[in-house]
């Protein structure tokens, strides 16, 4: 009999709480991994462009499921410390070392650990695949979208389960320390304090999520607006942690200070749970956060490619077409009758057709984009540095049936409907139409914004409208490979 | 054995001080049972868990076998623990996942102790204790007087200077109660112990040598047994009864 034999069969004895905290540890790394090994394996990493918005979604998501995955992890190994807390109070009592005491306890975590850690790894490898073909299944599957495996996928799943080695580590090396043998002996069945939670907590934690929400918004823009400076995103970010910790207190309240007011029949029949809630008010609260920010991950991710779908080009019913397409004049495209011809091939009715032209002419335009730095804005003139598509005033009209006065040596920028600019928008920012043929400029002004989302979606970013006159100079002697056939229909 | 000069211990809770031992001195001779008893608030517990080095005392001195185990080092703390003091606790705090046989053992494990003399010194005592038949049992399958004649049997392993109980009988009924004070009287009998017992329990400290009455963290009273134990234990009931004071007499 001796003592290693004895750790082993208290081992045994508290295999459940083993198992309990291998198996928290083995989900969090195989969660995190599979995400990273699909996010970071070739297909996606080629895909998505560098610095685009959907890469910064998915390393938010990665983030938030880490920092999920943790809180649950640091709660599980909470739980095996308080378990376990009457076996080590009772070996300090009878006199164990405590050095000895912390090697065994790093071992035994170490063991845990370790084997959790490098199941969730290889197990991550079939899930990632798994979840691939369900996503090929369900959502999309071509040539471009075939699993690949990157060995730059496994990175994050190691480091987060160095971080939860460490995070327990440190938990292990905090329980040892504690000096009262009492305290530890009595943990397991140590009630958690009814700490008074105070009633401003509530109003503190609207103030803060609303706070939160309007600086993180607010402060970037002015920045930008007023200062023509570009605040770095940590910073900006950094902000929406008021709304976070705001909603930690409004929970924190809401789970603590359930009070007999009002109702109190329906107080009394719930006694038992209100109280089971109220006294373990912190625990309770941070379990509801962790779950809303898992719930939050899923629904983004499931949610954040419908929202694609849903851009500005979607048309309006009042006076959009129902179908537009354009190309150049030059080229043997399809027309009135083969449109027609497969109308009737799948039983529709054309109610409308239009076929029209428009040039396409270069523009010279004055933006706001960042400086070479990345941290300024500035405005910058572009001269000549693009095409866009020009149509004289009557065609706009025929087309879209909207009535317009232009005067000469103006421009209508043709937006989406329910047009809001953002910062980099420009649809006033156009001062000058060159014919590409002749090289002849004019410089114009702006008149206004029109809505028709049909055009709009034609050019990039917008088409422009012209009075006749202009349009009848400005495109004098350009050749037909700067004319576009325009066809609507509804 | 055992001499605690000016004790004081006090507790800090919301900006507040509450002083629990005020200034306590006594002594605990070799082969002496002895109890502290008192209301609850008293400080019996705190004075206990301080005599076994649980918690540090604010002042004072407590010399066990004249060395001050107050100014020791965790290690040397540890060593204390296991080789010169042995414990009992009211809830017994046995190993669930050890049999009676194996807790027994538990000081001399970590001792490093030969296994063979080990082994025989722990049948030993159960056997004295009664306990010899519920050997291989886990504590989930034994009673709880077995139980704690069990941590009785623990103590004593590494022949401490000193056992020190803490409610040894509060969780039992009065049959467990009377057993586990006979293995006390048998370990002071056939093994010389020295036993310090807190206990709330006048049936118990009856059968003590000498009690110790602690009041508001002070010594009330001390007084040795003389005439029969019954006789004894009328003696504490009165103090006890006193205790309460005279303001409360209708």
């Amino acid at each position: 009999m001796t003592i290693n034999k004895i750790y082993s069969k208290l081992r045994k004895g508290s295999k459940g709480q083993y198992l309990l905290l291998g198996f928290c540890t083995f989900l969090s790394v195989l969660l995190l991994s599979s995400f990273s090994l699909m996010y970071f394996g070739p297909t996606v990493q080629d895909f998505l462009p560098e610095g685009g918005d959907t890469r910064k979604m998915a390393s938010l998501l990665l983030l938030a499921t880490a920092c999920g995955c943790f809180v649950f992890t640091a709660y599980a190994s909470n739980l095996f410390f308080r378990y376990k807390s009457k076996e080590y109070g009772i070996l300090l009592a009878l006199g164990m070392q405590k050095r000895n005491l912390r090697r065994l306890l790093f071992r035994e975590l170490s063991l845990v650990t370790v084997t959790a850690s490098c199941m969730g790894l290889i197990c991550a490898v079939p899930v990632s695949f798994l979840i691939w073909k369900l996503f090929e299944m369900f959502i999309i599957s071509n040539a471009q979208m075939t699993y690949r495996f990157g060995i730059t996928g496994f990175i994050p799943g190691i480091l987060f389960a160095l971080v939860l080695a460490l995070m327990l580590g440190v938990v292990a090396g905090k329980f040892v320390k504690r000096s009262s043998i009492m305290e530890i002996m009595r943990t397991q069945h140590k009630s958690e304090m009814i700490k008074e939670i105070k009633s401003w907590t509530f109003p503190a934690g609207l103030i803060f999520i609303v706070a939160g929400i309007l600086l993180g918004i607010a402060v970037p823009q002015i920045a930008a607006k007023v200062f023509s400076v570009s605040l770095p995103g940590l910073f900006t970010n950094s902000f929406y942690i008021l709304t976070l910790i705001g909603i930690y207190l409004v929970l924190l309240n809401i789970v603590a200070q359930r009070k007999a007011k009002g109702n109190k029949k329906k107080y009394y029949r719930n006694l038992v749970s209100i109280s089971m809630m109220r006294f373990t008010a912190k625990q309770t609260t941070r379990n509801m956060c962790v779950i809303v920010l898992l719930l939050f991950v899923c629904c983004f991710s499931s949610f954040y490619g419908m929202q694609y779908s849903l851009t500005p080009s979607s048309l309006n019913q009042e006076n959009d077409r129902s179908f537009a397409f354009h190309s150049p004049a030059a080229e043997k495209q399809i027309g009135r009758t083969e449109i027609y011809d497969t109308a009737v091939d799948y039983n529709m009715t054309i109610t409308d057709y239009s076929e029209n032209t428009g040039a396409s002419l270069v523009i010279s335009y004055h933006h706001k984009d960042f400086n070479e730095n990345g941290n300024k804005y500035m405005e910058f003139y572009s001269d000549k540095a693009k095409s866009s598509l020009f149509v004289s005033v009557s065609i706009f009209e025929s087309i879209s049936g909207q009535k317009l006065e232009i005067k000469p040596g103006t421009y209508r920028t043709v937006v989406p409907s329910d047009f809001i600019g953002d910062f980099f928008d420009y649809e006033n920012g156009l001062y000058k139409i060159t014919n590409p043929d002749t090289g002849q400029s004019i410089p114009v002004t702006y008149g206004g914004c029109t809505e028709f989302t049909a055009l709009s979606s034609m050019a990039e970013p917008y088409a422009y409208v012209i009075n006749d006159e202009d349009y009848k100079k400005r495109t004098a002697g350009l050749d037909n490979s700067y004319l576009e056939k325009l066809i609507f229909l509804m | 054995m055992l001499e605690v000069k000016n004790l004081s211990k006090s507790y800090e809770s919301a900006g507040n001080i509450y002083p629990v031992l005020q200034d306590i001195s006594f002594s605990v001779e070799k082969g002496e049972f002895v109890a502290v008893m008192g209301p609850s608030g008293s400080g019996k517990t705190t004075l206990l868990n301080c005599i076994s080095c649980f918690i540090p005392a604010d002042s004072g001195s407590i010399l066990l076998s004249h060395t001050d185990i107050g100014a020791l080092n965790e290690n040397q703390l540890a060593k204390v623990r296991n080789e010169n003091l042995g414990f009992v606790f009211q809830d017994f705090m046995l190993l669930d996942g050890l049999t009676v046989l194996e807790n027994i053992c538990m000081p001399q494990i970590i001792a490093k102790k030969p296994i063979a003399q080990m082994e025989a010194k722990a049948k030993r005592l159960c056997q004295l204790f009664g306990i010899d038949s519920v050997i291989n049992k886990y504590p989930a399958e034994i009673s709880g007087g077995e139980k704690q004649r069990t941590a009785v049997a623990r103590a004593l392993m590494n022949n401490p200077y000193i056992i020190l109980a803490d409610e040894p009988t509060g969780n039992l009924d009065s049959k467990s109660c009377t057993a586990v004070i006979e293995a006390f009287l048998q370990a002071k009998e056939e093994v010389g112990a020295t036993i310090f017992m807190v206990t709330h329990d006048s049936y118990a400290a009856s059968f003590c040598d000498r009690v110790i009455v602690l009041k508001d963290g002070n010594i009330y009273q001390e007084i040795k047994k003389s005439g029969t134990r019954r006789q004894f234990m009328d003696q504490l009931l009165d103090i006890l009864r006193n205790l309460g004071g005279d303001n409360h007499d209708n």
